[in-house]
């Protein structure tokens, strides 16, 4: 049912090749580069890229696809999972958007693919890092992938929900306040 | 270094809130806004060290305060109350999009908390945005003890309750402790016009509270000289309302949204004030000479109607009127007559066995049986726009 577009890295010249498709030889698919801020190389399918409105608004403004394109807050890994979540659900139309009432976003349940997407994000030699996640949260806000989003999201709050505030302080490296800030917060 | 950083954020976020309100920006303010964003971005970089940037694997960095608000947000909306507290005492970032997604269920337990409460959000309202001060995200409220809002922390509540749609008043057992006085309810189920479902659970509901600026002592002999009278209590003290010039402090009074001249029980009998269509009324050992107000209020557009010992006996302080319980059944009949709704719906009235003082028994049968009567007598006529208000009842009177 979906549509899963190649995801192939080539890591020995740097430069990756992303959203190819198989058909791709009956009809040429417009793609669209795009450069990291550590200036690694990704190349995706317009419609892949689509699944970020930051991407989608851009094309529709220049009307075309521009010349290698500098993502200026997302790091290559971070870039690298996107794609692989977007590749994955680029033709799904199930996926929550922003038009979704809060009630159903909070019953909508994580599927199979992206529980196992989450769980390679947040475990690397079996430790929950939920730095990785942040990171990927963020540069999903920045590129404005409603979907990619509430996965985050959903995945923060499972990671955190029956926490007490030592534990929730300790997941994300939070300063112990003052005694005085930490009167604050408690009114 | 930070307290710069934190300067610039705070520039950049309130000159992008006034370019969204206003639709736009000077071009000198966005030019502005502009260096300051490529400041802040500059910043940010030169903050990050080598191994926060590096492809690949991250490393143990703090980045979970560094989420932005709008995720933050999304992010609580998915956590239990009780994480939420927690989240709110992480730190100062976090505090107030925690505090915001505690709001919409919120559970009282006494009256002080309910005024802090009220007076902490209404600080926060400007941080929280003006999105939250002109749409209370309260929904639900859960009243488990007496936690009525006293009367000097009722404005703030106002505000802050006025989109509640859900209210619940649960009580562990009726008791002389745990009166609700129908002063303090009354003018609250008036404001929130969105309410659409109605549970008060062993309550006592009373009219022993003074009307704002008025006399106890004056206003329960009143209230006794009309219920004498030839004439009907609703007609006596509208006309008396329509004769009489109040004066300002009455006047003040009723520019708020109160009547001074009788109980606000009475006045969601006498008055239309009651703009919320109640869907749901769950009452469930309620005790109150006042109940037939409460449900002849609810009764119009209501889908779901739930009955448990529902008595007019009234509180344990005070003394029994043979009047409630005809009063009762009159309401509620001429009520019942206005729910063309209910007809189709799930109902429950049980019958069930007296649980305390009074004789809850005769009354709740009484008000079953008027209750099935005026059914079949809405059935017969198919009477399905509701009369004027309260013909029914003067002219059963």
């Amino acid at each position: 049912m979906f549509h899963r577009a190649n995801l192939r890295n080539n890591s020995k010249n740097g430069r990756s090749q992303v959203g190819q498709n198989r058909n791709s030889k009956k009809k040429p698919v417009a793609k669209l580069t795009l450069i990291t801020e550590d200036n690694e190389s990704f190349t995706v399918c317009k419609k892949v890229a689509e699944m970020s409105m930051f991407f989608k608004n851009m094309l529709q403004d220049t009307e075309g696809i521009p010349a290698p394109f500098i993502v200026p807050n997302v790091s290559g890994y971070d870039l690298k999972k996107i794609i692989e979540y977007c590749s994955y659900h680029c033709l799904d139309t199930d996926c929550p958007n922003d038009n979704d009432s809060l009630r159903s976003r909070r019953d909508r349940k994580i599927g199979h693919w992206d529980e196992t997407f989450v769980r390679n994000i947040i475990n690397k030699d079996g430790d929950p890092v939920i730095d990785n996640l942040v990171g990927l949260t963020k540069a999903a806000y920045f590129l404005d992938i409603p979907g990619l989003i509430w996965l985050m999201t959903k995945s923060i709050a499972n990671t955190i929900d029956p926490k007490p505030i030592a534990e929730i302080r300790e997941i994300f490296n939070v300063p112990v306040p003052s005694e005085r800030e930490e009167e604050i917060l408690q009114r | 270094m930070s307290a710069a950083f934190s300067a610039i954020e705070l520039a950049v976020s309130a000159l992008t809130t006034v370019s969204r309100e206003n639709g736009g920006l000077d071009p000198r303010l966005e030019l502005a806004l502009a260096a300051l964003r490529q400041s802040l971005w500059m910043t940010w970089m030169r903050g990050k060290t080598a191994s926060e940037s590096m492809v690949g694997w991250r490393a143990t960095t703090a980045e979970g305060v560094e989420l932005p608000v709008d995720v933050l947000i999304e992010v609580f909306t998915e956590l239990t109350p009780k994480t939420l507290n927690a989240a709110s005492a992480v730190c100062r970032r976090w505090s107030d999009p925690a505090r915001a997604a505690l709001l919409p269920f919120i559970d009282l337990h006494n009256a002080e908390r309910t005024g802090l409460f009220a007076l902490a959000a209404l600080i926060r309202k400007h941080r929280l945005g003006d999105d939250y001060a002109a749409l209370p995200p309260t929904r639900i409220l859960v009243i488990s003890r007496p936690g009525l809002p006293t009367r000097s922390v009722r404005g703030l509540v106002y505000l802050l309750f006025a989109n509640v749609v859900r209210l619940e008043i649960n009580l562990s057992a009726p008791s002389v402790d745990t009166i609700i006085d129908m002063s303090l309810l009354g003018p609250l189920l008036i404001a929130w016009a969105h309410l659409s479902y109605f549970a008060p659970k062993h309550a006592y509901l009373t009219d022993t509270g003074p009307a704002v600026g008025g006399n106890v002592g004056r206003r329960r002999a009143r209230h006794r000289r009309l219920q004498s009278g030839p004439h009907s209590l609703i007609d006596v003290r509208d006309r008396r309302i329509s004769q009489t010039r109040p004066p300002y402090r009455r006047r003040r009074a009723q520019q708020v949204g109160w009547n001074p001249y009788g109980s606000p029980a009475e006045l969601l009998l006498s008055h239309r004030a009651c703009r919320a269509d109640l869907k749901g009324l769950s009452v469930v050992d309620m005790r109150t000479p006042l109940q037939a107000s409460l449900l002849t209020r609810a009764l119009p557009s209501l889908t779901l109607l739930n009955l448990v010992t529902c008595l007019s006996s009234p509180p344990p302080t005070a003394r029994a009127s043979s009047a409630s319980c005809s009063t009762t059944s009159r309401l509620l009949g001429c009520g019942y007559m206005r729910t063309p709704n209910l007809l189709s719906r799930e109902t429950s009235c049980p019958l069930s066995p007296s649980a305390g003082r009074g004789s809850p028994t005769s009354t709740s049968r009484a008000m079953i049986g008027t209750l099935t009567s005026c059914w079949r007598h809405s059935r017969n006529t198919h009477r399905t726009s509701p009369p004027s208000a309260f013909s029914p009842l003067v002219a059963s009177g």
